[in-house]
């Protein structure tokens, strides 16, 4: 096409020139000539072996003898209209009667140029000789007039346009038949991979018992919808647990109830119409609150499950932060929003009786405050403790006091844009936060007016393993990319242990905790505190040598150091893995997951501790995870449970792990990599 | 396709294929004419070029088919994997989007031409090794993954370019010797069935 135009522009003015192509394509060409799949192209190519057969018998004999098939010469002469082969003089002559004629045209020309080198191309059994030779001689055309006297004398019989088009339809049937065949090939063949934002909440109350869902009556609905990533959200509420899954331009909620005297859990979508991503769900006084990529806030009512309110709020709000649940009146409600501003609201400006017949109420709380904290989008917010607020700002922590919403300082986590804070969670040892794209956590105690890097945990020597080190070139030490697929996507913290869900649906559990150790001296202190740093790009990305474990000395005791232990790792599936949840704190009951399709088996679990009365310093925790039935037997597209993969799965492998990795003496021993590599290869090969 | 001529000992097909853009036309142009054009335009339909080479005492003609990268082309492939006996799968290291369109291509390969044809891995463009995108241990990896050949090439530093083709026609011979070991020593090998062209054939073992 930029050819016809580059034509049409050599003798035309600009906007005459657009015409002209306007009208070669409408009208002069039919359709799909230019169009993705070329068929009306190729359509004609057979047209013409079609007349090449009528009129010139002996070389089309020629031609299929030695599998030369026209199109591979003379197609370009069609999509062009000579323009890639021949002088513009000479085309230009050709146009003349192009635009005069249409394509009949170029199938007369074409003919002719055959018809002038028959005897040649006869000698000729080779494809590319004699795509060369054709190439050679249009291109150093002499004789032109002979040429047009040709085409225009010998091959005047040729059909008409309307029966060459008739012609031409008869040959584009099976072409397009053919052509959806294959692209609906390809299209089965592509993998789904859906847009999901992840965030999630902490479980405000819950009361929880075993296990497993299974969706009821809506099964076509669901179905329907399995291809969609599972729990942009997932909100623990009595007796169940809401759940959202969406794509872009829709979410829904499904509401997951245990089904009375069984093991298994129903779900139900609600009826509401979400036309955005759920961002962000919260659940406080009579509400659940939703966060909407299209910058709305939705209010809907716990008990009636109707929507009751909604808040225009002109940007995506991306997190939200509630002291507590309670409905009282001076329960403030957090808002970071993704250009910077944190809102704070109390509920007493929200409605809290839906009233029948009414419009929803679009409303904005009337005693919103808003600071704002930068140019970047607020990813992540929490509670430090001591009535502070923390704010994570691209790669920022804004601490801030949490009534009066006044800074009280910031710290920079990371200088790199794309490395930005992705999630905080509080545990009692500190701040625990992660960054996009990063396999670091890193573990902070924030003070009202200082903060300390108290850990630094790389969790990629853990997932690396999983690769299979055979298949790499023997002389290539960097792992490509291992780290930023196995980036962290979601986070918890659950009494002393630190759950990690990874983007390649990895779950890895560390038990955080404190031991008397001997004073360490001034020297290993640096050594500690400079591996800590962050400056290395390279422990990130691909192996470091550095040791997966650093034990830094608590500030305030020296005798006392934080040692973080790998419980378990577990691989529950191809997809990130969207939400990690604690079902009870009270009780040791588990952690529940998510990720992949909703719908699908094993896309939600539950993860159990055996044994009630463990200790933490005993690695010997066995997680039993429970997995879903199969929905509908009869549907061969759902998989059925694999319970086995998943159970016994080495716990007695990081129980080694544990103890190798300290010295009975108390001090830290720097062990090489390579056993606690070989144990989790193991493992890996056990389950799989 | 390995064909035998009266003035060559072999003629083998070799097609290039990889996505728009990423210098099939400038690789063949190097390598045939030791030409290369910086504002070459889009290949539309294919192209093709020969080389005769010298491998061992045995005269060669290599016979590339330069095909068209835009996906709209596909609809015509079959004619251009007919036969070959070899592929150059190109790519630019500049561009993620072509290395990631390599299974496709694979695919595509192993599904209309011969299954088991020797494949090259090309990154082209290395002279812009500042703006590369495709480190090379991903290439390598996938390289050695889907087992094969690797090789980065710049058909405007003509470095590599000769090696690339090199490679794969070596790699050629030696899978089709190994096929037909047992028969050659017996009998003069015909290694197409074109009987009409049998009684000008010269020579026909390959080791």
């Amino acid at each position: 096409m930029n050819m016809l135009a580059g034509i049409a522009l050599h003798v035309l003015p600009e906007e005459e020139a657009f015409w002209c192509l306007v009208t070669i394509l409408q009208k002069l060409m039919v359709e799909n000539y230019y169009s993705g799949s070329l068929l009306g192209a190729i359509a004609d190519q057979m047209v013409l072996n079609d007349l090449i057969k009528d009129y010139l018998p002996k070389l089309s004999h020629h031609m299929e003898k030695y599998g030369i098939e026209p199109h591979l010469i003379c197609l370009n002469w069609f999509i062009t209209v000579f323009a890639d082969v021949m002088p513009t003089h000479q085309i230009l002559k050709i146009w003349d009667t192009f635009l005069l004629d249409g394509r009949k045209t170029i199938f007369r020309y074409a003919l002719a140029i055959l018809h002038l080198h028959e005897d040649n191309l006869m000698q000729k059994d080779d494809p590319i000789l004699l795509h060369n030779y054709i190439r050679l001689v249009c291109a150093h055309w002499i004789d032109f007039d002979l040429l047009r006297h040709i085409a225009f004398t010998k091959f005047k019989s040729i059909p008409k346009t309307s029966r060459l088009d008739e012609l031409h339809r008869v040959h584009l049937l099976p072409l397009t038949v053919e052509h959806e065949k294959r692209e609906s090939k390809k299209r089965k063949k592509k993998i789904n991979v859906p847009l999901s934002h992840s965030a999630f909440l902490m479980p405000q109350s819950a009361s929880y018992s075993p296990i497993v869902q299974r969706p009821s009556n809506e099964s076509s609905k669901l179905r329907e919808e399995r291809k969609w990533e599972c729990g942009a959200n997932l909100l623990l509420v009595e007796h169940g647990f809401l759940l959202c899954a969406g794509e872009c331009m829709n979410s829904s909620l499904y509401m997951c109830k245990p089904i009375d005297n069984t093991d298994e859990y129903s779900y139900n979508p609600l009826d509401l119409e979400i036309g955005s991503t759920v961002y962000c769900m919260i659940e406080i006084g009579p509400f659940w609150i939703l966060g909407t990529s299209n910058g709305w806030l939705y209010g809907i009512d716990k008990v009636t499950q109707q929507m009751l309110w909604k808040s225009e709020l002109k940007e995506t709000p991306l997190c939200f932060y509630a002291p507590n649940s309670e409905a009282s009146e001076n329960n403030r409600l957090y808002l970071g929003l993704a250009n910077g501003k944190l809102h704070s609201f109390t509920l007493q400006g929200l409605p809290i009786t839906l009233q029948d017949g009414l419009m929803l109420p679009e409303l904005f709380p009337a005693d919103t405050v808003v600071v704002g904290l930068g140019n970047e989008p607020i990813s992540c917010l929490e509670s430090p403790g001591d009535k502070m607020l923390c704010c994570g700002v691209g790669g920022r922590i804004c601490v801030l006091e949490t009534e009066s919403t006044q800074q009280l300082y910031d710290m920079i986590v990371s200088s790199e844009k794309r490395r930005s804070i992705r999630e905080m969670r509080r545990s009692r040892f500190g701040l625990w936060v992660s960054l996009k794209g990063s396999c670091i956590l890193l573990l902070y105690k924030i003070q009202s007016d200082s903060h300390t890097l108290m850990h630094k945990l790389d969790y990629n020597p853990y997932i690396l393993p999983s690769l299979d080190f055979t298949k790499l070139p023997p002389n290539n030490s960097t792992l490509p990319l291992a780290g930023k697929d196995n980036r962290p996507t979601t986070m918890l913290v659950r009494g002393d242990e630190l759950w990690i869900g990874t983007h390649k649906g990895s779950i890895l559990v560390f038990n955080i905790g404190k031991e008397k150790r001997d004073i360490l001296t001034d020297t290993q202190l640096l050594e500690i505190q400079r591996s800590v740093s962050l400056e290395k790009e390279s422990s990130i990305f691909g192996l470091s040598n550095e040791i997966p474990l650093i034990v830094i000395p608590d500030s305030d005791e020296r005798q006392e150091v934080t040692t973080v232990k790998l419980l378990t790792i577990q691989n529950i599936c191809e997809h990130p893995v969207r939400v990690l949840l604690d079902c009870d704190p009270t009780d040791n009951l588990g952690v529940l997951t998510a990720a992949g399709a909703i719908g699908c088996d094993g896309s939600v679990r539950i993860w159990k501790r055996e044994m009630k009365s463990v200790t933490y310093n005993s690695c010997f925790v066995k997680f039993t995870p429970s997995v879903l039935p199969p929905h509908s037997l009869a549907d061969p597209n759902f998989h059925t449970p694999q319970v086995d993969n998943i159970i016994g799965f080495g716990c007695e492998n990081s129980l080694s792990f544990s103890q190798n990795s300290y010295a009975p003496n108390g001090e830290v021993e720097i062990a090489p990599l390579s056993p606690i590599h070989e144990a989790q290869v193991d493992e890996f090969r056990d389950i799989s | 396709m390995v064909t035998i001529d009266e003035e060559f000992d072999m003629v083998i097909k070799l097609v290039l294929i990889g996505d728009t853009g990423v210098g099939k036309s400038n690789l063949l142009s190097r390598y045939t004419r030791d030409e290369f054009n910086s504002e070459s335009k889009t290949t539309i339909g294919v192209d093709f070029a020969t080389r005769t080479i010298q491998i061992g005492k045995k005269k060669m003609k290599t016979q590339i088919w330069d095909t068209a990268g835009q996906e709209r082309y596909r609809a015509m492939t079959n004619a251009y994997y007919r036969g070959a006996a070899g592929a150059l799968i190109v790519f630019d290291i500049c561009s993620l989007n072509s290395f990631d369109s390599i299974g496709r291509w694979l695919q595509e390969i192993r599904e209309y031409g011969d299954p088991g044809v020797p494949i090259v891995l090309v990154g082209n463009k290395f002279d812009l090794k500042h703006l590369r995108q495709v480190p090379i241990s991903t290439a390598e990896l996938f390289a050695h993954e889907n087992s094969l050949k690797y090789i980065e090439t710049s058909a405007l530093l003509n470095s590599n370019v000769e090696s690339a083709f090199q490679f794969l026609i070596t790699e050629i011979i030696n899978s089709f010797s190994q096929v037909h070991k047992d028969i050659q020593e017996c009998t003069p090998l015909t290694f197409e069935d074109r009987s009409d062209l049998s009684f000008r054939r010269k020579c026909c073992v390959i080791n």
